[in-house]
């Protein structure tokens, strides 16, 4: 068997995107959020975690993109441990992935064309005239042009939503992580949103993790669904097998049902 | 009541390593590159040039106060005020230009900072930055750690001169002194070092503002009582840090003399 990530005659085998192997978190010592989780999620894939809230889907998604390191388990990304190399590698591996948070954390303090511009200017330090078309482009991208000088307590949640995701692609980001995408917004907004995912998605081929509890928008959105539920990473399959999944967490979870497992007292 | 004094210890050890971890990490981001500079001048601004009139207005009746009681109890205790000059500007050099500014660095920049901070990590960008490949440390720390060292150290010679100018007035005005003999009293009392000794004072307190701000602000829980909590515990912790460092550096100077 060849290990993914090496070549043997002129064949490259390729690394997943994304890879947690054993991955346990603890808090404070005594509060297990997650135990033993294990998830390959490959180049080019979709993939949408769903669960009840407080479960910890957050929790995992700022676990693959870096920003809580677990308390045992490995996270790799395109098949390099992140907690185990030095901070100069996993700065550059950082920077090959993108997020929108649930709150979107824009720059207040920054306009919506500086909030894009950041990172570029942080990150990739070119210059201010390549960084002004790249906004422009991006602002266009994500339809909110006429934005462009406003702060982001100036603008609807919509299209706070919209700069997110403009700020999570600038520096054009081959792994993007969305945590909830459509939380707080109207029916019509929230497909337009997904839409947009979408059509990004597809034209730069990356890497989707996404995080939802309407399960109309994680149906349009997944290659494959995964549920997060009693610490575990229930790998539930596509809408078709996630639907006729047999396990009653998951049967509860996507119909919202009142009586179930997931509702009865411990 | 043993297990709730358990806690506190547990709690005072995990704060006090985190601010230790802190400094740590600001220290070695403040002296390798990239410098920030530009945000360190526009820190420098809000820090020390926005907080001058304050810091001015609040010494002035500070000074006032000093003379005026410095006076009160030297009548009562030796039947004349003839050392008023010397003993208050003493005093101003030595403690309350210093202590004085760096309260009121505290009360304005430190909370400022903590909600700052703390809203910052409420609304995830702290997080946002992290998934830049951006230390929020060197970020958001570094700059306001320069700048609050700095401010600390300038705003305190500001105050000592603003305190001194008072003390001469309301000396002339109010106890008969003119100014040659304000600076002839003030000269037999006051050395170079106590300068020196006030500026290092008010740029020690400086450096502490942002340390203990950014630690809570950092720590800060989610909702506005979350913010409330980093702003208050910043303010209370930093007031009682620069009351100690004040004791324990004034302990270190009282051998140089």
């Amino acid at each position: 068997m060849i290990a993914p990530g090496k070549s043997i005659k002129g064949w490259y085998v390729a690394s997943p995107a994304i890879e947690l192997i054993n991955v346990s978190l603890v808090f404070n010592g005594r509060e297990t959020v997650l135990e033993n989780i294990n998830l390959k999620v490959e180049t080019g894939e979709k993939l949408v975690v769903i669960g009840p809230s407080g479960e910890g889907k957050s929790v995992l998604l700022k676990i693959i993109g870096g920003i809580l390191p677990p308390t045992s388990g490995e996270v790799l990304i395109q098949g390099q441990n992140i907690n185990k190399i030095s901070s100069t590698q996993r700065d550059k591996i950082l920077r090959k992935m993108g997020m929108l948070f649930q709150k979107n954390a824009l720059f207040d303090s920054l306009t919506s064309a500086e909030n894009i511009a950041f990172p570029m200017r942080e990150v990739l330090g070119i210059d201010e005239k390549e960084i002004a078309i790249k906004v422009d482009q991006f602002l266009e991208a994500v339809a909110i042009p006429h934005a462009k000088n406003l702060y982001p307590d100036e603008i609807s949640g919509g299209m706070q939503k919209r700069l997110g995701i403009a700020r999570a692609l600038a520096l054009n980001p081959e792994i993007i992580l969305y945590d909830d995408p459509t939380a707080g917004l109207d029916p019509i907004t929230s497909r337009m949103i997904i839409q947009l995912i979408k059509d990004l998605q597809k034209q730069r081929n990356s890497t989707l993790v996404a995080i939802t509890n309407d399960m109309m928008r994680a149906y349009q959105m997944a290659d494959r669904i995964a549920m997060v539920v009693d610490r575990e990473l229930i790998i539930t399959g596509n809408e078709t097998q996630t639907k006729n999944s047999k396990d009653p967490r998951v049967h509860q979870f996507i119909r919202g049902q009142l009586e179930g497992p997931l509702t009865e007292s411990p | 009541m043993l297990a709730a004094v358990g806690i506190k210890v547990i709690n005072f050890n995990f704060h006090l390593i985190g601010v230790l971890q802190l400094i740590f990490q600001t220290l070695a981001s403040t002296i390798s590159p990239p410098f920030r500079i530009k945000d360190i001048f526009k820190q420098l601004n809000f820090v020390a040039v926005e907080s001058a009139p304050i810091v001015i207005f609040c010494v002035s009746f500070a000074a006032v106060v000093t003379i005026i009681e410095s006076s009160f109890h030297m009548k009562i205790v030796v039947q004349n005020d003839a050392l008023v000059p010397g003993f208050a500007s003493l005093l101003i050099l030595r403690e309350l230009g210093a202590v004085v500014s760096a309260l009121l660095i505290t009360s304005r920049v430190g909370a400022g900072l903590a909600a700052e901070v703390g809203s910052m990590q409420v609304t995830e960008q702290v997080d946002a930055l992290k998934m830049l490949g951006i230390d929020p440390v060197r970020f958001i720390v570094v700059p306001r750690f320069i700048a609050c060292l700095l401010g600390g150290f300038l705003l305190s010679i500001l105050a000592n001169i603003v305190c001194l100018i008072c003390a001469m007035l309301v000396s002339q005005f109010s106890l008969g002194y003119t100014f040659g003999s304000f600076i002839v009293g003030m000269k037999s009392f006051v050395h170079f070092q106590d300068l020196v000794f006030a500026s290092i004072k008010g740029a020690s307190f400086g450096a502490v503002i942002p340390i203990f701000s950014c630690y809570y602000g950092f720590k800060c829980k989610a909702g506005a009582e979350g913010v409330g909590l980093a702003t208050t515990n910043s303010v209370v912790t930093t007031s009682v840090a620069i009351i100690v460092i004040d004791f324990i550096l004034s302990y270190i100077f009282s051998f140089f003399y």
